[in-house]
C-alpha cells in the first residue's frame, strides 16, 4: 500500500512538473494587458493624442523589421505608455521566409511587419494583412504625399501598409571629376547638361576619349537599371499576362546603349569592387536614393566635399522604402495601428524621423512648411540636400511615375539580373534585346505556371 | 490492486520509451507524411490548400524549364565534383599516412578545415577570389601573364559552374580523406611489411593492398557523397543567392540545384506544394541511386 502511494504522489508531481514546462512554453503566458515596464506609468500629456486617436492603447507591440524604428520607442511610450514595444530585428532579406514559415506553421505573427519594396507585392498577395482602408481603420489615403499610393495599396487598390516615408532619388556625382570633364561642380548647372540619358552617353564618349577609357560614368549596369524601369510604369503583367516585352525593352535597351558606348564599367551590385569605387576617381556618377547618402555613399567615402547631388535624367524615381503593415491574425492590432498611425500619419512622428533616422516622411502636410527639411552637409560641399530632395524631386513624383507593386516582382528583378550579367559581359553590348527578353520570359513563365505570354 | 500494479509495471518501459517515439513521429514522421500530402496540393503556406493531383510532378517535367536545368546541373556537379573529391581525399589520406606519418594529425586538420568553415565564409572567400575585375585569382593569371583579359568567372555559365566544382572539391575533400584515413589505420601494417618484402613498390601496393581493403569504407564515403551531391545547396546558393543583384541560380540558372529551386519554390515563390513535390522527387531519385550504388558494391564482394 505504502509503495502504491509512493507510486500516486511521484506521477502526480510528475504530471504537474509537465504541465508547469508546457504552460511555459505556452503563447499565453504571462498576460500582457499590464504594462510590463513600470516607468511608463509616468504622467504624460497624452489628452491631444487620445482626441485625435481614440481611446488609449495598451499591451506589447512586436514588430518585426530592419530599420532603427527602435529609436521610435522612447517618444511611442511618451505618447502611449501603456504600450510596450517589443523591436526585433531581421535582415531585409530573410522577412519574407520568416513570415512564410509563421504563417505555414500557425504560430504567432508579430503586431507589425515592415514591409519592403522588391518583395512586398508578392507578400500582398497572400490574404493575411489587414485592410487599413476599411473598418476598423478607415485611413484617408489623401494624407500621403502621392507618390507612396502606388507602393503602398495592393493591386485591387487596398492599403494593406502605412508608407514608411517618401523615398525620392537623385544622381550623385563626384565634384572633382564633373570639374575636370564638364568643367562645373555646380548641381544646377549639371542638372540642365544631363536632362536625358542621351546626354550622358554623348558626355560619356568625349570623357572615354579625354581619358583613353580610363574614366567612365557609371560604375555598374545594375543601379542604372534600377532608376531605369523605375521611370516607367508599364506593368510586368496585365491579368494573367505576362507584359515584360512591353515594360522591360526601354530600360534593357538603353542599358545596351550605354554600354556600346562604352560609358559604363563592370562592377556588379553589392560587390566589394562597387563599394570600393566610391572612393576611386574612375567613376563619376551614381545613382542615390535619399537613403544612400547614409547607408551606402558615407560609409565607402570619407572625404569631405567630394560630393555633389543633381537631379536625374528622364525624370524623378521613387527607389526602395518600406511601409507598416499588420497581419491578420496579429495579437494587439489596436495598439498596433495607434503605433504605426503616429509613426506615419502624425506630423510631430516626422521630427524624430528626420532628424533621428534622417528620413523622411510620407504625411503630405509636413512638405506644406518650405524649411521643414534642410540640411546642409558638408560631405556633400555644404549642398543641401535635403531641400533638393523634399522641394525639387518629391513634387515631382506621382502616380504617373512611380512603378506600382506587381506580385511577380521578385521573378522579375532575378530574371532581370541574369540578363545584366549577359550584358555585363558582352565586351562591346553587341547584344540583342529581343533575346534577353525571351529568356526573361522563358525564366518567369517557368516559375509562374498561372501566367503567359 | 495487484492487477493494476502488474499492469503498472508492463506498461513502465513503453512509458520509458515514449518520449523518443513521440519525438520521432512529431518532427520526422509527420512533417514527412505532411509534405507528402503537401506535393499534391497548390498550398502557397497561407490558407486551404486545394488538391491539384499530379499536377506539380507533371509541371517539373514538362513545364518547368528551370527544373529540369536544375537537375541536370545536379547531375553535372555530380559526376564532375564527386569522384574528383573522393580521388583527391584517398591519394590525401594515402600521402599523408605513408610520407608524413609524424605529422599525420596536422595535416589532416589542414585538409578538414575547409569542410569546418562556415558556408557563408566560403560562400564571401570565393567571391572575393573569383571576383571579375578585383578578384586574386584574375590578378594571378594577369600577373604571370597566362590570361590578360579579366575572366568573368561569376557572369557566364561555364566559368560560374567551374567556381562551384572548385568551392565543392576544396570543402569536401577533406570529410573524404577523414573518413578513409580512418579506414586506412583499420589496415594491418603486415600486409605492407610482407609487401615490401616481395619487392612491391608504393603503386603497387596502394593498388593490391589498399584498395581491396579499404572497399567497403569507400563504398560508404561514395554514397555520402552521392547523397551529399544531390542535396548540394550550400555552396552555390552562398556564391550566388547570398549577394545582391546576382541571379538566384547564376547566370541562366547554371548553377541552380534542385535543393536551390526547391528552396526558390518553396519560400521565395510561396509555392509550398510544388517545393514539396520537388523534394519528393528528389528524395525518389537519391533513393533509387543509393540503392543500386549499394547493391552493385554488394555484388561486386560476392
Amino acid at each position: 500500500m505504502k509503495r502504491h502511494w509512493k507510486r500516486i504522489v511521484t506521477l502526480t508531481v510528475s504530471a504537474v512538473m509537465a504541465g508547469a514546462m508546457l504552460a511555459g512554453c505556452s503563447q499565453e503566458a504571462g498576460s500582457n494587458s499590464q504594462p510590463e515596464n513600470p516607468t511608463v506609468e509616468k504622467e504624460s500629456d497624452t489628452s491631444s493624442v487620445e482626441a485625435e486617436f481614440g481611446a488609449s492603447p495598451s499591451g506589447e507591440v512586436t514588430i518585426w523589421g530592419w530599420d532603427e524604428t527602435e529609436i521610435l520607442k522612447d517618444h511611442l511610450a511618451e505618447i502611449y505608455p501603456e504600450v510596450t514595444i517589443n523591436y526585433v530585428t531581421i535582415a531585409q532579406s530573410d522577412l519574407p521566409q520568416k513570415i512564410q514559415t509563421t504563417l505555414a506553421s500557425g504560430a504567432q505573427m508579430p503586431d507589425i511587419i515592415q514591409l519592403e519594396s522588391t518583395t512586398r507585392g508578392k507578400m500582398y498577395s497572400l490574404d493575411c494583412w489587414e485592410n487599413l482602408s476599411e473598418a476598423p481603420y478607415y485611413v484617408d489615403k489623401n494624407i500621403f504625399t502621392v507618390d507612396q499610393l502606388p507602393v503602398s495599396v495592393d493591386q485591387d487598390g487596398n492599403l494593406l501598409g502605412l508608407p514608411m516615408g517618401s523615398v525620392p532619388s537623385a544622381m550623385a556625382y563626384k565634384r572633382s571629376l564633373t570639374k575636370e570633364y564638364f568643367g562645373t561642380d555646380d548641381p544646377e548647372q549639371l542638372s540642365k547638361m544631363f536632362s536625358t540619358w542621351e546626354d550622358y552617353i554623348e558626355k560619356g564618349i568625349e570623357v572615354n576619349e579625354k581619358s583613353n577609357g580610363t574614366v567612365k560614368m557609371f560604375a555598374g549596369l545594375s543601379d542604372l537599371y534600377n532608376v531605369l524601369i523605375g521611370q516607367t510604369i508599364i506593368p510586368f503583367t496585365k491579368g494573367d499576362k505576362l507584359n515584360v516585352e512591353e515594360s522591360l525593352t526601354p530600360a534593357l535597351e538603353e542599358l545596351t546603349k550605354m554600354k556600346q558606348a562604352g560609358i559604363v564599367d563592370t562592377l556588379e551590385e553589392g560587390s566589394p569592387a562597387l563599394m570600393a569605387s566610391y572612393a576611386d576617381d574612375v567613376h563619376i556618377f551614381y545613382p542615390c536614393a535619399q537613403w544612400s547618402p547614409r547607408w551606402v555613399l558615407k560609409p565607402n567615402d570619407s572625404r569631405d566635399g567630394a560630393w555633389g547631388l543633381m537631379e536625374l535624367a528622364g525624370g524623378a524615381v521613387n527607389w526602395g522604402g518600406g511601409v507598416y503593415s499588420i497581419p491578420k491574425t496579429a495579437k494587439n492590432k489596436e495598439a498596433a495601428f495607434a503605433v504605426i498611425k503616429w509613426i506615419t500619419m502624425n506630423p510631430e512622428s516626422a521630427v524624430p524621423r528626420r532628424d533621428e533616422l534622417e528620413v523622411f516622411t510620407a504625411i503630405k502636410s509636413v512638405y506644406e512648411d518650405p524649411e521643414f527639411y534642410s540640411r546642409t552637409d558638408s560631405f556633400f560641399g555644404g549642398q543641401d540636400i535635403d531641400k533638393m530632395f523634399a522641394y525639387t524631386i518629391i513634387p515631382k513624383m506621382d502616380e504617373t511615375n512611380v512603378r506600382p507593386l506587381n506580385k511577380y516582382d521578385v521573378e522579375v528583378k532575378d530574371a532581370v539580373s541574369s540578363a545584366l550579367k549577359t550584358i555585363n559581359a558582352s565586351e562591346d553590348g553587341n547584344v540583342d534585346v529581343t533575346e534577353l527578353i525571351r529568356q526573361i520570359e522563358t525564366d518567369i513563365l517557368s516559375r509562374c505556371p498561372e501566367l503567359s505570354k | 490492486m495487484q492487477r493494476l500494479e502488474k499492469r503498472c509495471r508492463k506498461l513502465t518501459p513503453y512509458f520509458f520509451i515514449l518520449p523518443f517515439f513521440a519525438a520521432y513521429l512529431l518532427f520526422s514522421v509527420f512533417p514527412f507524411a505532411f509534405a507528402f500530402f503537401m506535393s499534391f496540393t497548390d498550398w502557397t503556406g497561407v490558407g486551404t490548400p486545394s488538391f491539384v493531383g499530379l499536377g506539380n510532378y507533371i509541371r517539373i517535367f514538362t513545364q518547368d524549364a528551370a527544373a529540369q536545368k536544375s537537375f541536370l546541373n545536379t547531375f553535372y556537379f555530380l559526376v564532375i565534383a564527386i569522384p574528383i573529391e573522393i580521388l583527391l581525399g584517398l591519394l590525401t589520406a594515402m600521402i599523408i599516412k605513408d610520407f608524413v606519418p609524424k605529422a599525420r594529425g596536422a595535416f589532416q586538420l589542414l585538409n578538414f578545415l575547409p569542410y569546418l568553415t562556415a558556408p557563408v565564409a566560403v560562400g564571401l572567400i570565393f567571391q572575393f577570389l573569383f571576383d571579375w575585375d578585383y578578384g586574386t585569382v584574375n590578378q594571378l593569371l594577369a600577373s604571370i601573364h597566362i590570361e590578360n583579359d579579366h575572366i568573368y568567372w561569376l557572369g557566364t555559365e561555364g566559368t560560374a559552374r567551374f567556381v562551384v566544382i572548385v568551392v565543392i572539391i576544396w570543402r569536401l575533400f577533406g570529410y573524404s580523406m577523414i573518413i578513409l584515413s580512418a579506414g586506412l589505420s583499420t589496415i594491418s601494417e603486415d600486409l605492407y611489411e610482407a609487401a615490401d618484402l616481395d619487392g612491391a613498390g608504393w603503386f603497387q601496393k596502394q593498388l593490391r593492398i589498399t584498395l581491396p581493403l579499404l572497399k567497403p569504407i569507400l563504398g560508404f564515403v561514395c554514397v555520402i557523397s552521392l547523397i551529399n551531391g544531390f542535396q548540394l545547396f550550400d555552396d552555390p546558393y552562398m556564391l550566388f543567392a547570398s549577394q545582391a543583384g546576382q541571379p538566384f541560380g547564376g547566370p541562366n540558372n547554371s548553377v541552380l540545384t534542385v535543393m536551390m529551386n526547391m528552396f526558390q519554390a518553396s519560400f521565395m515563390n510561396f509555392q509550398m506544394g510544388y517545393g514539396a513535390s520537388i523534394a519528393y522527387t528528389l528524395f525518389l531519385i537519391i533513393f533509387i541511386f543509393s540503392m543500386l550504388l549499394t547493391r552493385m558494391m554488394r555484388r561486386e564482394d560476392c
